[in-house]
């Protein structure tokens, strides 16, 4: 079974979560605390990029609907992107494309934040 | 007492009446005459003696006496015999006259004096004798018994010469000699066996002071009445009046009390020195003995705690006793310092401990807390630094003890062993005492040896605290698994029309997949299959909420998307954030063959017909996502007119995802095929199979997910 593990980039206001190998009940707490750190810091403009996820759970997906409030209460939100057809598959069936935006790649997710911060300011 | 016993005391008794009424009638007759050689009044005292004897024997032997009990048994007989005779002699109630050398009574008032003090005399000298015999038999060896017949047998012949040689009994005067004689033999056997004191070895220090001052009355009591009974005086008159045998019993006896008595004294005398160290080598072993105790007592972690301080209080005779124990976090914190390179420092100081409340013996946590040095640091620490013990000989002279410790009153001595496991502290056993310097280094060893003890004893009690964890968490998972069980259906409705099968195999003990099957009345079949995000119990729990509020929610409404709409709101509110449930709910209308369906973010049914497969896959959302109407909106609806044989599937993603060992999935077109084999066969034939499958698919024993599949085959041969 592949390692679980997140990194975390800074993209101008946007902080990026890259995960890798294998997202379940098991590693969740991992990217638990990947998204504590970044709600700790204040930074709420977050997007995942999933292009290094090999499987995701329904845990690993408890781990996103577990922040989603947070993050918008604060005028945050989280955005996916680059998920492969296997993963995407998984959060199309439990039906969160309704809830998250999902993007082909992490610059159009990072382009979406930095629009609406222009529209804002 | 028993009723042989009783009756020989009453032989006793009346031998003794007959014989004073005997001796009454006999002088009144005789008029003076002497009752000594009359063979009736002789048989008449054996009688009396030897019932007596005979009879408190058996008494005494019943009861396990301590030598000191007996040595105070005999000294109280002795001394309330003394008062007797001390009152008889000093108020001169007695007046004897001597005619050719055999003493007589002159009055009947001394005579009634002679015979009451004579079996007295008689009941004083058996207990003693009894009392000698079994001290003498304390802890025998093999030559005891024979040097005590040896003396018996010459106590015997004395007394049957003397009796021979008195003028008051047989008179043969050429005797007397030979009687002196053997007087003399039979008091050095007195003194052979008067050496048997081994018993005074193993008393304690108190029983041995009490030893010494009950022997040392006794000795000068049987001396005095040795004294009486065998020179001039009243009491050896009475005796030798009422019969000279008694009369050398006593006397012998009272002897026989004097040297064992002399020599009793001067042995426990010479013991005494000796006693307090004997006291303590007495109290280690015994200490030694339950602390091997100790290491079995391990179920009660409390009274483990405070077993070992009252033992390690007795074993060194300590004032106070305490025990700390490190947390379990400073355990496992890696020390900083290094004792060589002198940078011992916080690292260590910092390792917070924790005073046992269970263990305090004498002493307040307050005045542990007093107990620090110059720079603040507990003095404890110092064994923490060392990993040696620490012994402070002189409490309030010790440069390590700060001054404000100094203030308590109560330390002398304190010593601090640390407690280890694996070669690393765990804790410390403190033991003090009030004065300086009381810690020897007998003492200090066995507290060592005492505290690796304790160390053993509490590592076996907290491995034996984790097993019963352990073991309670297996049997909570067995029940909640019994349970999950339960909630499933336990008959499933068939009909001619159609088959259902289903089955649910969790990964683990209990799961989050959950499946249905509702009769309606009214020709409605309601078919349910879940899937709880997450595992384990919190999972099992939400499951057992779903079917709570599914089975309340079902009857309400025909249509399946309304179900489940309602039934999100409640699941939105009883779950946390993160937690999810996705289900699939079909109802089957058995008049007409029609299903109608909804999906929230379940796993799409499987529909076979002929040899044609189809996923069917309304949308939707799962359930407790998302509380707004956007759930409602997201959710269709859609409806299936079933022909004859045609089979539905409804599983859980536990089935799709099985992954074999090169991690690819089982996927939809395997369970499609799968189903498509077998779908001239019965709807539990395709569930086996199905299952069959998937597990030979994944290639172990156990699943990594719930597996769940609901097989409809629908007949319809009306």
């Amino acid at each position: 079974m592949s390692e679980f593990s997140v990194g975390v980039r800074q993209r101008d206001t946007i902080s990026v979560l890259d995960l890798r190998g294998y997202l379940d009940a098991h590693t969740a707490p991992e990217l638990e605390k990947a998204f504590q750190t970044e709600l700790e810091g204040d930074r709420y403009n977050i997007v995942v990029n999933f292009s290094e996820l090999s499987y995701i759970s329904s845990a690993g997906l408890g781990v996103l609907m577990q922040f989603i409030e947070d993050v918008r209460s604060n005028d945050g939100d989280i955005k996916l992107s680059n998920m492969s057809s296997r993963v995407y598959n998984v959060f199309d069936l439990l039906g969160f494309p309704m809830l998250y935006e999902i993007f082909d790649q992490e610059d159009d997710a990072v382009k979406k934040f930095l629009n609406k911060s222009e529209n804002l300011s | 007492m028993k009723l042989k016993q009783r009756i020989f005391f009453l032989t006793a008794a009346i031998a003794f009446v007959l014989d004073f009424i005997y001796i009454i009638v006999q002088r009144t007759l005789s008029s003076g005459g002497a009752p000594e050689g009359d063979i009736f009044h002789t048989f008449l005292v054996l009688i009396m003696l030897l019932s007596l004897g005979y009879a408190y024997f058996r008494l005494s032997s019943d009861h396990e006496n301590s030598a000191v009990q007996l040595i105070g048994r005999t000294v109280i007989a002795i001394t309330i015999y003394l008062l007797i005779i001390g009152i008889v002699q000093l108020s001169a109630m007695t007046d004897f006259q001597s005619i050719r050398g055999v003493v007589q009574p002159a009055s009947y008032s001394t005579l009634v004096v002679a015979a009451v003090i004579s079996g007295i005399g008689a009941i004083a000298s058996v207990i003693v004798f009894a009392s000698l015999t079994r001290l003498i038999f304390v802890k025998r060896r093999q030559k005891t018994k024979r040097n005590f017949i040896i003396l018996l047998v010459l106590g015997g012949l004395t007394i049957i010469f003397e009796f021979l040689g008195s003028p008051n009994g047989v008179g043969l005067g050429g005797i007397s000699a030979l009687s002196g004689i053997l007087l003399a033999i039979t008091i050095m056997m007195m003194i052979v066996n008067a050496f048997r004191f081994s018993w005074i070895l193993s008393l304690t220090r108190r029983e041995k002071i009490i030893n010494l001052l009950l022997s040392l009355v006794g000795f000068v009591f049987f001396i005095i009445l040795s004294i009486y009974a065998s020179g001039n005086e009243a009491l050896n008159k009475s005796l030798l009046y009422y019969h000279p045998m008694l009369q050398q019993f006593v006397e012998l006896c009272f002897i026989f009390g004097a040297i064992y008595m002399g020599i009793g004294f001067t042995s426990t005398l010479l013991h005494l020195p000796t006693a307090k160290e004997f006291d303590r080598k007495q109290v280690e072993l015994s200490s030694l003995q339950n602390m091997s105790r100790l290491i079995t007592q391990v179920f009660d972690f409390d009274e483990l705690v405070a077993t070992t301080t009252h033992l390690a209080l007795e074993v060194s005779e300590g004032d106070a006793a305490w025990l700390e124990l490190l947390s379990d976090e400073a355990l496992t914190r890696p020390l900083a310092g290094n004792a060589k390179s002198g940078t011992t420092g916080d690292a260590v100081r910092s390792r917070e401990t924790t005073i046992l409340r269970n263990s305090l013996k004498n002493i307040d946590p307050e005045s542990i807390a007093k107990l620090r040095r110059n720079d603040g640091s507990p003095l404890q620490s110092l064994a923490f630094e060392t990993a040696n013990p620490v012994l402070i000989q002189d409490f309030h002279g010790d440069r390590r003890v700060s001054a404000e410790a100094r203030s308590l009153r109560d330390i002398g001595t304190l010593l601090i062993a640390p407690l280890s496991r694996h070669g690393e502290i765990i804790g410390l056993l403190c033991v003090t005492k009030r004065k300086a310097y009381e810690f020897d280094r007998d003492i200090m060893n066995v507290l060592y040896a005492f505290a690796d003890m304790v160390s053993v004893a509490l590592e076996n009690s907290s491995l034996i605290r984790e097993s019963i964890q352990k073991e309670r968490m297996v049997r909570e998972l067995q029940v909640a698994h019994e349970m999950q069980r339960s909630l499933l259906p336990q008959d499933l409705p068939s009909s001619p029309r159609f088959e259902i099968a289903a089955h649910s195999i969790p990964a683990y003990e209990v799961g989050g997949d959950y499946y249905d099957v509702l009769s309606f009345d009214d020709n409605r079949l309601g078919l349910l299959v879940g899937d709880v995000s997450g595992k384990g119990v919190s999972a099992a729990l939400y499951m057992a909420q779903v079917k709570g509020i599914f089975q309340s929610l079902s009857g309400v409404s025909a249509s399946t998307r309304d179900i489940l709409i309602r039934m999100n709101g409640p699941l939105c509110n009883g779950m946390e954030r993160k937690s999810f449930i996705s289900l699939l709910y079909a109802v089957l209308h058995t008049e007409e063959g029609l299903l109608t369906f909804a999906r929230a973010g379940h796993c799409p049914l499987l529909h076979v017909r002929d040899n044609r497969a189809a996923y069917l896959r309304p949308e939707g959302m799962a359930l407790g996502l998302d509380p707004t109407p956007r759930f409602a909106e997201s959710l269709e609806e859609e409806t299936l007119r079933l022909a004859a044989n045609d089979i539905v599937v409804m599983y859980s993603d536990g089935v799709t995802e099985t992954r074999d060992r090169n991690d690819e999935e089982f996927e939809y077109q395997r369970l499609a095929d799968c189903v498509l084999e077998h779908r001239d066969h019965s709807a539990q034939e395709i569930l086996t199979s199905i299952l069959e499958r998937v597990q030979n698919f994944s290639g172990k024993q156990e699943a990594d997910d719930d597996v769940t599949v609901l097989v409809l085959r629908w007949k319809n041969t009306l």
